[in-house]
């Protein structure tokens, strides 16, 4: 892992909770269809699972070792929250949880990355 | 009335340039990457495009010749099946790309699993353009399409920066990673000049019975509305996209992040009608590309053509259609990205582009074909012109392909 496909992950992190964000806020306002929340949060979750798997399984340059590991827990516990907003895709009360802990995520991946 | 729909082959065969399946994802990321600075590309696309189908609209009513029969005669046999064996290639890519992306529109609606979808996606365009009569195929997907304009209304309820929006109309580079801007103009570009557009358009003037001189004020409303409507479909999901992604840092890769970004401004109807709007011109994408590559078969070879025909009384052609919707349908069944799939048949599209287009430039300037009605100067210097933009897109896709990774950097 280099510093500039460190950038690049965390910029995709963050763009992909972002969007899960936006995607639970419309679950949240009822302005959406539950066909297209679930077909969509499953997309989402697949790239964001894929993510996780390809920056955990990156070795590392020295002095991205800790954010690498940081980055994969993050990429991961996007993916959950997109795999439950997936299976409730008509749940207004937990896609207002989702929705925080998805900006949250990329709140924290945009964090990461400014680090560098 | 009756003018509303004749033009809709010109929409028709627009939205297989401006908003099919890569397209859609294309603008957005383009609007997501560089805000309103790649406007005029679009812009200049369609006016080339516009120029062009014109041309092959106005070959077709006079001569009677669709562009196929063209190529074949100015290229001679051997450049002829070169051209043609790499049409080919892109209609079936192409094709394929968009039965995959009708399947994805599908579960967006209703939330099934993907691989039956492609078979029941398969089956709507066999249907369609099995017991359809080619105006209502025009009419159907051309206008069902238009519920694109959604994403203008979007962008009108974004209320968006007015003074960047119309710098957008005027070429400039404002970025740090000029070979990505180069690499989305001359994919924006590109996407405007796919060849099948050129040989749904001027096959479907004859399907449409065009003669002259009435239908060639017909043909230039049509190139002229039709393609007009597409660029204004593809700038508004742009400017959305500027509005709505750039602030959040989204980089749209999915459809479904499009239909979001209907969503977002206006609600409910507005997801939906993005997605019915996405489920016709991908499917009208689709029907294009398998009817081009059926009409550029039947024309090569001189078999009976034309939808306005029973199947009987054109079999290969009939059968050539069913091929490219059945070969979509292996493609994709596999599980390759559709959007992937579009990109990779930019690389043989800039065989076709440049044989394709010379042969019209040179027919519809000849007057022993066209009589009075050959290219005066403003059309053969626009002509021109393009030809030297198309060359361009030619020679700079592939290495621009690579370069950026695809544009991801």
């Amino acid at each position: 892992m280099t510093k500039y496909r460190f950038s690049k992950d965390a910029e995709s992190l963050q763009s992909l909770a972002t969007e899960g964000g936006l995607l639970a806020d419309g679950v949240a306002d009822s302005r959406t269809t539950s066909a297209f929340v679930r077909t969509h949060a499953q997309e989402l979750a697949a790239d964001t699972e894929k993510l996780a798997s390809v920056v955990a399984s990156t070795e590392p340059e020295p002095g991205l070792v800790g954010k690498t590991k940081r980055l994969a827990a993050l990429a991961t516990r996007a993916a959950a929250q997109l795999r439950l907003l997936a299976k409730h895709p008509s749940d207004a009360a937990m896609a207002t949880d989702i929705r925080a802990a998805l900006n949250h995520t990329a709140d924290a991946a945009e964090q990461l990355e400014k680090t560098l | 009335m009756t003018k509303v729909f004749q033009i809709a082959l010109g929409i028709l065969a627009a939205i297989g340039g401006f908003v099919d399946i890569g397209d859609i994802v294309f603008n957005a990321t383009a609007g997501a990457t560089f805000g309103y600075q790649l406007i005029w590309a679009v812009v200049v696309g369609a006016l080339g495009i516009m120029v062009y189908s014109e041309m092959c609209g106005r070959v077709a009513t006079v001569a009677k010749r669709p562009v196929f029969d063209v190529v074949r005669e100015r290229l001679g046999y051997k450049v002829g099946v070169t051209t043609l064996c790499a049409s080919q290639f892109v209609n079936a890519m192409t094709c394929a790309a968009e039965v995959g992306g009708l399947a994805i529109v599908l579960r967006y609606l209703f939330g099934l699993p993907y691989r039956p979808l492609i078979v029941l996606a398969v089956l709507i365009l066999l249907l369609s353009v099995w017991a359809l009569p080619f105006e209502w195929i025009e009419r159907i997907f051309g206008f069902g399409g238009l519920l694109l304009i959604v994403f203008a209304v979007a962008a009108l309820k974004l209320d968006p920066n007015w003074g960047a929006l119309g710098h957008g109309f005027v070429p400039h580079i404002d970025t740090p990673s000029p070979v990505i801007w180069a690499y989305f103009v001359i994919g924006l570009l590109g996407a405007t000049f796919m060849p099948y557009e050129v040989y749904f358009y001027s096959s479907g003037g004859v399907e449409d019975g065009w003669v002259p001189p009435h239908d060639l004020k017909l043909n230039k409303l049509t190139a002229i509305v039709g393609y007009g409507l597409g660029a204004v479909l593809s700038i508004s999901i742009m400017v959305v996209a500027a509005e709505l992604f750039v602030p959040k840092g989204i980089e749209p890769g999915f459809l479904g992040t499009v239909a979001l970004a209907a969503q977002t401004p206006v609600g409910e109807a507005g997801l939906l009608l993005a997605i019915l709007g996405m489920f016709f011109a991908i499917s009208g994408a689709a029907i294009d590309t398998a009817l081009a590559g059926a009409y550029n078969m039947a024309q090569f070879f001189g078999w009976e053509w034309g939808k306005y025909r029973k199947p009987s009384g054109a079999p290969r052609f009939t059968l050539t259609w069913i091929g490219f919707f059945l070969l979509a349908f292996l493609v994709v069944i596999t599980g390759v990205d559709p959007i992937f799939v579009t990109e990779l048949s930019v690389i043989f599209s800039v065989v076709a582009l440049p044989l394709t287009y010379v042969p019209i430039l040179l027919v519809a300037g000849d007057s022993s074909y066209m009589g009075e009605h050959a290219n005066g100067r403003l059309a053969s210097t626009l002509g021109w012109f393009y030809l030297v933009v198309i060359a361009i897109v030619s020679v700079a896709a592939v290495p621009l392909l690579v370069l950026t990774n695809m544009g991801e950097g």
